[in-house]
């Protein structure tokens, strides 16, 4: 297909996927910030840090309350990561596809955009935060059934699966990174408040129930890491974005030998064959930053392999 | 009915319903008028399915309208197709020879059939194309020819279209309806079909390929994109053919070639079916701030490397200033009579045309040719005084800028409208297509309805509308 | 006389681009008035050579891969006659006529028909001499100094402006004669710099007009000199657009920076000035 369809597929799901992720990150903040124990202040200002946007926020906004910050990632128009901006761009994208995509596809797309377009901050208190990110993570579940259930499974269906998986394992890797600084290091372990803080933790990524099922046991960092980390059988772990990530280069690839899909791979076997105790001993922090620059690495790689970006 | 001195196509001069018309006359009047309705409204939500709409240009944002369509057929019959197609075939045939000609050795002007001014003046002369050598001299492989009908068996072509002509998708897409909507009048008449006409195109495109890519070249529809008014169609026809729909960005030069950025790495583009206009194509060529085309293609297309249907520089054929002339041109590099005349044509630029025409601009309709004023049109009978006088004053300033001709008495079509069916202005634009392998034309095209009693004027975009056009087999 | 040319173009990019196509004309033909003895293109990249529709040899040069630098070496040897004559239209393509045509920029304006209009009764009366006078009238009007306009400057600009460069010139000269009913070209090349003393004039641009009964006329307005001897044509169109010496587009590059080199002189000056050379590095 030409290479521009590709991409406009490859972006579409990832914008959705960002919105999805930004609204789960969201919600996890505001429950951490009412019951945790580090101030609101600190959780709001790890959020930016999450998303590495602690600049742009200080340059527009200037001092961090909750207020600012959840404007600043849900309908703030001149930044590039609010929500609203992810479902515009995803809209967008769907928008050139439309000879591509099925009509419930592009329908799902715009009906988004058409209700969060003209949505302002007063609309936005007038539900509550956690209203509106399940709405749109409800959203973007349609988005992916819509595509699932109406989209030939073949090139088209790859992409639009790079596009997601990658920056779900981008969007994970960061959450996972931040929440552990900040929760671990607090010293030892104080039951009541490891509880609930990692229990949002695995609320914000649906993973609560999951946890219990898997470990029957009392939540621990440790072994939530594992789960977002390595369990194949967790959608949102990372072992599970990368063999999905694979498995799409490899459809793509067609018996070519791409390098996209050896850097992927290569990864992905580290993710098969590792064991926590060691990540966590070499730095579980150092293993997330290199997750992030593998994903990164993966996607310019998918540019020259297959958009033949000019 | 029919009215005064205008013929229509199903009641003739006198109310006898013509041989073509037969069944159809007696369906309208056997079926209810509430049926009619309701399968209108059919017809509208079929066509909102499909997409098939029309970006106006000038109003609002992009609006999408769906172009009206009327559900009673237009009629001819074999013979008259016939007579319709060798008419067409001679016309385009000799309009070839013509581009071939002025781009070549010009024996047309060494000849003083055509002044040389009137070919090195005219804009659409592209120097750009001088000496060049295209597959089988064919310039225009697409050609949409208006036709128009007076009375049984006389045509005349109102305007030929050598450019970008469009429209074939509605004829597509009124047929593939109307056998929806009644599938029991295709069994009753026996109507030839027209769906063949995406395979058709394919097969004279790939024709025109240059040598290397003989055996299995690549076609692609080149499109400027979805803000165009004809975008549809665009979109329709690639996907029809089952040709890639590109725009320029897709596409780059390289190797004297143009090739498409594709998933699977670059593939060479061996025909482009291109809705640009000449000034878009490349950048480094022509218009330098229209970024629509692919900067480099003009060297490739020189060389020889790629194929573009149609060519560059038709413009000068189709022009209202060249249309006077066409007679001639058959005459010339056919040595044959028209099988299809023009509209009686007065050219402003020749005195005793111009005296003619001042003193019965009342009667007439006088037009533009290519690249005047821009003050429209003037149907003599319909204007005021002032607006006579205007123009008047606009064709003493620049004679040949403008041409006139008679108010013809187009033929009328029963048609649906507020107060039941009635008689409306009709014209037909079949297209041509032209190949190494020869000519081709689908039986039928696009029948134009000017939807407002009296008027003469068919445009969708003021207010036309479509027909689904028949042609019967013997 | 024979000259030797050497001109060298380069275009820097302050960030890679990754796709640039350019048309260059830089390649002179042998004609009436000139001989080429010896020629050579050399770049770094995909160079195909083409002919457009006004004779010109043209070549397309694609660079397809990341880079941040272009560089694009011209040189040669061209005889030229003694003394230039008019070009006949059988050595052309396009029949004259084609160069009545007005573009964007050399399109006429009230300002030009009345400075034109000015010269008409001169013209009709003896072609060369109302020529050579609408040429000395362009050149009085319009000082030669470069900074002011631009390549995309039209007629029009460059006559408000009262300033210019050759290529200024030569669009106003051209504009002029049509609007006379001339038809008249713009030519690009190179002049031989000794012949008048200014080195940054060795890239140039000059006019031609035809006059029926005598053939294309050469104006070099710039330097007030009719009957081009000290030029050598390399490309000739309706306006710089068609005869530009380096046209291109290019996809990413951020900032670009040009920078044009071209020597033009006399070919017995030049082998002389390197056989000295060669003696003095010996003598040390």
């Amino acid at each position: 297909m030409l290479s521009r369809t590709a991409e406009n597929l490859y972006w579409m799901g990832r914008y959705v996927e960002r919105a999805e992720n930004m609204a789960r990150i969201l919600d996890v903040s505001q429950r951490l910030a009412v019951q945790g124990r580090s101030t609101a202040q600190a959780e709001w200002s790890a959020v930016l840090a999450i998303l590495y946007a602690e600049q742009l926020y200080t340059d527009t906004h200037g001092e961090v309350t909750e207020d600012g910050v959840t404007e600043f990632l849900t309908l703030d128009q001149s930044n590039p990561s609010s929500i609203w901006s992810c479902i515009r761009a995803a809209r967008e994208n769907a928008r050139a596809l439309r000879a591509t995509i099925s009509v419930e596809m592009w329908e799902s797309l715009n009906t988004t955009w058409l209700a969060i377009r003209d949505m302002t901050e007063a609309d936005l208190h007038a539900k509550s935060l956690r209203e509106f990110c399940e709405w749109v993570k409800e959203r973007s579940h349609l988005f992916r059934g819509v595509a699932h259930g109406t989209m030939l499974h073949d090139d088209s269906f790859a992409f639009t699966r790079l596009g997601t998986f990658l920056e779900r394992a981008d969007n994970t890797a960061r959450l996972l990174d931040t929440k552990y600084q900040m929760l671990a290091y607090g010293g030892e372990s104080d039951t009541g408040a490891t509880y609930y803080e990692w229990g949002s933790v695995l609320r914000s990524v649906g993973a609560f129930r999951a946890y219990h099922q898997m470990y029957h046991d009392v939540i621990t960092p440790e072994r939530v890491a594992e789960l977002l980390v390595l369990r194949p059988e967790m959608p949102r772990s990372l072992r599970f974005c990368f063999d999905k990530v694979t498995e799409n280069l490899a459809l793509l690839a067609e018996g070519r030998s791409l390098e996209c899909e050896r850097l992927s791979g290569e990864f992905g076997a580290r993710l098969r064959y590792g064991r926590m105790e060691r990540i966590l001993g070499d730095g579980l922090h150092e293993f997330l930053k290199e997750v992030l620059d593998r994903t990164a690495e993966v996607s310019v790689q998918i540019s020259r392999d297959f958009l033949m970006i000019v | 009915m029919a009215a005064d001195g205008i013929f229509d196509e199903m009641y003739g001069w006198n109310d006898q319903v013509q041989a073509p018309y037969a069944k159809i006359a007696e369906w309208l009047k056997n079926t209810p008028p509430e049926l009619f309705a309701s399968k209108l409204e059919q017809a509208e939500l079929l066509f909102q399915k499909i997409g098939i709409t029309f970006n106006v240009y000038g109003s609002t944002a992009g609006t999408e309208r769906l172009i009206p369509f009327d559900i009673v057929p237009r009629i001819l019959s074999a013979s008259e197709w016939q007579k319709l197609q060798a008419g067409l075939f001679q016309r385009v045939r000799a309009l070839q020879m013509f581009l071939h000609d002025i781009y070549h050795n010009q024996d047309i002007i060494k000849a003083g059939i055509i002044p040389a001014s009137h070919i090195l003046r005219n804009e659409m002369y592209r120097p750009e194309m001088r000496d060049l050598d295209l597959p089988g001299s064919i310039y225009v492989q697409i050609a949409g020819i208006d036709v128009v009908r007076v009375s049984e068996g006389e045509f005349y072509v109102l305007e030929d279209n050598l450019r970008t002509p469009s429209g074939v998708s509605y004829m597509l897409e009124d047929r593939a309806v109307m056998m929806r909507l009644f599938p029991k009048l295709f069994q009753e008449n026996r109507v030839a079909p027209v769906d063949h006409y995406p395979a058709e195109l394919l097969r004279q495109l790939r024709s025109v390929a240059p040598e290397r890519a003989a055996g299995s070249p690549t076609v692609a529809v080149l499109t400027p994109g979805p803000y165009n008014s004809a975008y549809f169609e665009h979109a329709f026809l690639a996907e029809e053919m089952g040709v890639e729909l590109v725009e320029g960005q897709d596409l780059f030069v390289r190797d004297d070639a143009v090739w498409m950025r594709t998933t699977q790495g670059p593939r060479r583009v061996d025909v482009i079916y291109r809705r640009l206009d000449d000034d878009c194509l490349d950048p480094l060529a022509f218009n330098p701030d229209c970024l629509l085309g692919v900067p480099g293609l003009l060297s490739v297309y020189r060389n020889g490397g790629v194929s573009l249907a149609n060519a560059v520089g038709t413009g000068v054929a189709d022009d209202k200033s060249t249309y006077p002339y066409v007679p001639d041109i058959i005459k010339f590099y056919l040595g044959e009579e028209p099988i299809i005349g023009n509209v009686p044509t007065y050219r402003c630029s020749r005195s005793d045309d111009r005296a003619y025409v001042l003193e019965h601009i009342h009667e007439l309709v006088v037009k533009e040719t290519q690249g005047s004023g821009g003050y429209g049109m003037l149907v003599g009978p319909k204007a005021t005084k002032e607006e006579h006088e205007k123009f008047r004053q606009l064709i003493l300033s620049d004679p040949d800028g403008y041409i006139a001709q008679p108010t013809l008495a187009l033929s009328t079509c029963p048609t649906f409208v507020e107060e039941g069916v009635a008689p409306r202005h009709v014209d037909l634009r079949p297209f041509v297509l032209t190949g190494r392998d020869g000519m081709a034309l689908v039986p039928g095209g696009l029948t134009r309805v000017a939807l407002t009693k009296g008027s003469l004027v068919v445009n969708s975009s003021q207010g036309g509308g479509t027909k689904d056009t028949w042609v019967l087999e013997d | 006389m024979r000259v030797a040319i050497n001109h060298e173009t380069v275009y820097r990019y302050h960030s890679p681009a990754n796709y640039s196509v350019q048309y260059l004309r830089l390649t002179p033909l042998s004609g009436p008035n000139q001989r080429v003895l010896s020629w050579k293109l050399s770049t770094t990249g995909n160079l195909r050579s083409w002919t457009d529709g006004f004779g010109n040899q043209a070549h397309v040069l694609v660079v397809d891969n990341p880079h941040d630098e272009i560089r694009i070496t011209a040189m040669g040897e061209v005889e030229l006659a003694d003394s230039g004559s008019p070009l006949l239209s059988e050595h052309d393509p396009l029949p004259p006529d084609i160069f009545l045509r007005s573009t964007r920029l050399t399109e006429p304006d009230e300002r030009i028909r009345a400075f034109s209009d000015g010269f008409r009764p001169g013209v009709i009366a003896n072609a060369r001499k109302g020529l050579d006078n609408l040429m000395a009238g362009i050149r009085d009007t319009v000082a030669y100094r470069p900074g002011i306009t631009h390549a995309a400057t039209s007629a029009r600009q460059a006559l408000d402006a009262r300033a210019g460069v050759c290529q200024d010139h030569a669009h106003l000269f051209v504009t002029c004669c049509r609007s006379l009913g001339l038809p008249s070209r713009y030519v690009s090349g190179y002049l031989c710099t000794d012949a008048v003393g200014d080195e940054r004039m060795a890239s140039h641009a000059w006019a031609e007009t035809w006059v029926e009964g005598a053939g294309w006329l050469s104006y070099d307005v710039a330097n007030r000199m009719s009957n081009a001897k000290a030029h050598v044509r390399v490309a000739i169109g309706l306006d710089y657009l068609d005869a530009a010496p380096v046209r291109g587009v290019r996809k990413g590059g951020g900032n670009e920076e040009l920078d044009v080199e071209v020597t033009v002189g006399d070919a017995r000056k030049v082998l002389q000035a390197q056989k000295k050379q060669k003696a003095a590095q010996q003598q040390q």
